[in-house]
């Protein structure tokens, strides 16, 4: 890794690659940035001169403060559970010896990454309905009388998001898994470990940062989702990318969508940083 | 029933292993016993099945057919981890994510051993391969040859009733790797445990074993105790294996009572001692060691030969000697030897007839 970074630091085909990212990444956020320190001006939509009062009338607002939180939450608790999904998929591919069997197995470990949101949110919602497939038939089973509420509500947003999300942790996990020497596992065995101990002891804590890695895609990718909020979430689950796009296209407060995009950021950005900075303080094998 | 194991029997015994993969043998019936601290080495070319072998002792292979038994008792079926067995391998297979300490004493916490039981055997261990004090180092925090230093004594704590040792020393550099033999040897020898050590290079296997098993192609060429092995190899294979040789072909002119005479190439003469196998006519595969060819100027009744190159490596000088037709043969000289011959000499090469390696050639 370090080589190639070092070969593609000299060579000069990333110059087109930094002007590409200068012009459509940097210089947008740039814009962005600027104009969260803008006041919102009835008129001309946005003002000219400098004022910390968008992130103020946010952060002092218990509304947007629990929007924030409720963002965190269904983020970590897809993250959480696509893990925990995840990583018996990871496991299986890893054991799986045939080549052929595994370019099956990782072809459908991506489908979801080939379907778009909008598509997958629309059978979810045949689904999860009150009278979708999962509820009609839990009734018909007697399991229950009542339809469980899933469209509208958060746990919805955490299934439909936890399977979107799936294919990362599922990936990142089985490359920590396969980069683990064979001898490692062998010299466990030998050595006194059963198969269970072989796992709790080995496989596991190496194929740790394939978990932080996959789980820290999954957080970041949910706390920019929109299209499964807005569509399982039916308008009922607030997260803070459905506000910042009522603040663009409803509100036209512009300054105000800024200013939640750059705290979104900030707070993944802490989380993540958090995260990371804890699980490298439970792997002193790795920092260098 | 179960019959009571041997008290003096094998610590190890392989029975008429068999194993391929996917149809072709790599296993052909190969059996070797191994006595109780015995250190027998298991040599051969490279895919000649010294790893798989030593898988199948170690139960991450199964055999085709045949039978493992340690301490007389059968393990085929019995699971990896339930062997207590100890091994050393050519990765090192350090766990990364433990330290030397639990690395070490990794078999023990998997037996759930009490923590006073644990620091006394993984002291003790560390004590013997010489790296107390390094317990809270991570493996990539030390040296190749210390790495191995924590392999070994991993695979010690556990008290296996056999250690195996896959090509251990073969990523160290040759000063390392020769440094490492004697520290191997002195630690088999002070824990007494029995030993089954794979290795490609046959000079180690010299250095190490009490028995070498030299394996080719699935089956065992000989078995024997290093000297065995040296100066009475069983086939050409061996003999060309272990220790250098120089190998010619021989015509038998007369066979008798008192000797076989033959012609080597060249024309000269040599006589051997009388053989009941060889008659006039047969064509003899013969070898024989450079240490064992003295070059002198003056005497008759050697070989006369011209040195085509001469290389000085060490403690030796190293000869190629051309025979009159042009035929090569390796000799070796003690660099500190008076007087010694210059390329492009004539000399004398003069091989004692118990020196010369026979191997009937008319089987193969
Ligand atoms: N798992 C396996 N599948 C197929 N062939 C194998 C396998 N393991 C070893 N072999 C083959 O068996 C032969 C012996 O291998 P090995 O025991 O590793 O040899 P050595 O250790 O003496 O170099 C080789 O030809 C190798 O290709
Ligand atoms: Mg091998």
């Amino acid at each position: 890794m370090a080589r190639l970074s070092e070969l593609l630091g000299r060579s000069v085909l990333c110059l087109p690659i930094t002007v590409l990212i200068g012009v459509f990444f940097v210089v947008p956020m740039a814009m962005v940035l600027s104009l969260a320190f803008r006041p919102y001006d009835a008129h001309a939509l946005v003002g000219t001169e400098f004022t910390l009062r968008n992130f103020t009338r946010f952060i002092g607002d218990p509304n947007y403060v629990a929007a924030f939180a409720r963002t965190v939450y269904i983020s970590a608790a897809t993250t959480v559970l696509s893990v925990l999904l995840g990583y018996p998929v990871a496991l299986h591919l890893h054991r799986v010896k045939s080549g052929f069997a595994r370019l099956w197995l990782t072809l459908i470990v991506l489908l979801p990454l080939m379907i778009s949101l909008v598509v997958a949110s629309f059978a979810w919602m045949l689904l999860l309905g009150n009278n979708g497939v999962i509820n009609a038939n839990l009734i018909r089973l007697g399991l229950i009388s009542q339809p469980i509420e899933l469209m509208n509500t958060m746990t919805g947003v955490i299934i439909v998001g936890t399977f979107s999300s799936l294919s990362y942790p599922i990936l990142t996990i089985f490359a920590a898994l396969e980069n683990i020497p064979a001898d490692l596992g062998r010299s466990a065995r030998i050595h006194g470990a059963s198969d269970a101990q072989v796992f709790a002891k080995v496989l596991l804590p190496l194929s740790l940062p394939g978990v932080i890695s996959g789980g820290l895609i999954v957080f970041a990718l949910n706390m920019a989702a929109f299209v499964i909020p807005f569509l399982i979430g039916g308008g009922r689950v607030h997260v803070v990318p459905l506000m910042i796009y009522q603040f663009t296209l409803q509100l036209f407060d512009w300054p105000g969508a800024a200013a939640l995009g750059v705290l979104l950021f900030a707070l993944t950005l802490g989380c993540t940083a958090l995260a990371a900075s804890l699980a490298q303080r439970r792997m002193p094998w790795e920092s260098a | 029933m179960t019959l009571a194991a041997p008290e003096n029997g094998s610590a190890l015994e392989l029975r008429a292993l068999r194993k391929a993969f996917n149809g072709s043998t790599v296993l052909n019936e190969i059996s070797i016993s191994a006595g109780h601290g015995e250190f027998v080495s298991l040599v051969g070319p490279s895919g000649c099945g010294k790893t798989t072998t030593l898988n199948i002792i170690a139960g991450f292979e199964h055999p085709d057919s045949g039978d493992v038994l340690i301490g007389g008792r059968s393990i085929v079926r019995t699971p990896s981890y339930r062997r207590e067995l100890g091994m050393v391998f050519q990765s090192h297979a350090l766990f990364p994510h433990l330290t030397v300490f639990d690395n070490v004493g990794f078999g023990l916490a998997m037996r759930r051993m009490p923590k006073a039981e644990i620091n006394r055997r993984v002291g003790a261990a560390l004590e013997i391969v010489r790296l107390s004090g390094f317990e809270t180092r991570y493996p990539r925090e030390l040296s190749g040859g210390q790495q191995q230093r924590v392999g070994i004594a991993r695979a010690l704590t556990v008290q296996p009733r056999v250690i195996l040792m896959d090509e251990p020393l073969s990523s160290l550099d040759a000063k390392l790797r020769r440094e490492m033999q004697v520290e191997l040897r002195r630690i088999q020898r002070s824990v007494g445990v029995t030993a089954i050590y794979v290795t490609h290079d046959q000079e180690e296997a010299l250095t190490l074993s009490d028995r070498i098993v030299l394996m080719n192609k699935g089956v065992i060429e000989q078995a024997g105790t290093p000297d065995a092995i040296y100066s009475r190899p069983a086939s050409e294979f061996v003999a060309g294996f272990i220790g250098e040789a120089t190998f010619l072909d021989g015509t038998v002119i007369e066979a008798g009572p008192n000797g076989v005479s033959l012609r080597l190439p060249g024309g000269c003469m040599i006589t051997l001692p009388a053989d009941r196998r060889f008659s006039a006519g047969d064509t003899l595969r013969l070898a024989v060691r450079p240490d064992r060819v003295r070059l002198d100027r003056q005497a008759a009744g050697g070989l006369d030969t011209q040195v085509l190159a001469r290389a000085f490596v060490g403690p030796f000088v190293r000869y190629v000697l051309g025979l009159a037709d042009g035929t090569e043969l390796a000799a070796q000289m003690p660099a500190g030897a008076e007087d010694l011959p210059q390329e492009g000499e004539t000399v004398i090469a003069r091989i004692k007839a118990c020196d010369w390696l026979v191997f009937d050639r008319r089987g193969s």
